[in-house]
């Protein structure tokens, strides 16, 4: 086999990160469609922000 | 590029990026602080000085990392989508860059409600903190491996244009 086909064979690591990398963005995606945006996952045991500060923090949705 | 401008944008780009590397490294012993610490005044602390380094460190050299790279990459021989490892970078910096900007907001409502003198230990603790500055972590590590390993592997493009300039 020459050197020319070897350069143009995508190396095995390139197709292990690549699929990680659309698996990344798959996640993100849907995370952001589930709702999982700013202000949205706050911790503090399912006590909500204040609405006002949420509306506020979303406003770069609209 | 020249070589004197060469070696200052690399310098800049290592030290944007080194730099971001150790700022979620201090994001991360924050958030555990933040999770952990019993007591009130320490998570509050904590919170408050997540903001801050979002905003002022974070922020700043996440942009300046993707700056200079676009830069580097454009101005010298490995061009920016000739190797998979620089297109591997591009999209790491672009993604927790992304993130980061959406995140600052979380961190600026988390930021508020721990100065609130009303909130209170459990309303505070989350991981959400946590979970994001580690996956940071973890992006830029492996942006960094890419950087030193150089992995080998060409695109398409770079092929062609290897070709055409033979």
């Amino acid at each position: 086999m020459s050197d020319g086909d070897d350069a143009a064979r995508m190396p095995r690591w390139v197709k292990i990160v690549g699929v990680a990398a659309i698996l990344l963005v798959v996640l993100l995606i849907a995370a952001l469609f589930s709702g999982h945006g700013p202000g949205r996952h706050m911790g503090g045991h399912g006590v909500s922000a204040p609405v006002a500060a949420v509306d506020g923090a979303a406003g770069w949705l609209r | 590029m020249a070589p004197p401008l060469r070696k200052a944008v690399l310098t800049a780009h290592v030290a944007a990026s080194v730099g971001w590397l150790g700022a979620v490294a201090a994001s991360i012993a924050l958030a555990l602080a933040a999770l952990t610490s019993p007591d009130l005044r320490v998570v509050r602390a904590a919170y408050l000085a997540m903001d801050m380094l979002g905003w002022s460190v974070l922020v700043p050299i996440s942009v300046a990392s993707l700056l200079t790279g676009l830069v580097q990459s454009l101005g010298t021989v490995w061009g920016l989508v000739r190797h998979y490892w620089v297109l591997f970078k591009l999209f790491i910096n672009v993604v927790a860059t992304a993130v980061l900007l959406l995140y600052t907001q979380t961190l600026g409502l988390l930021a508020d409600r721990a100065a609130d003198p009303a909130s209170t230990l459990a309303q505070l603790r989350g991981p959400s903190p946590l979970v994001h500055a580690g996956a940071g972590l973890l992006l830029l590590v492996g942006a960094t491996v890419l950087s030193v390993y150089k992995p080998r592997g060409v695109t398409g493009f770079g092929l062609r244009r290897a070709a055409a300039a033979a």
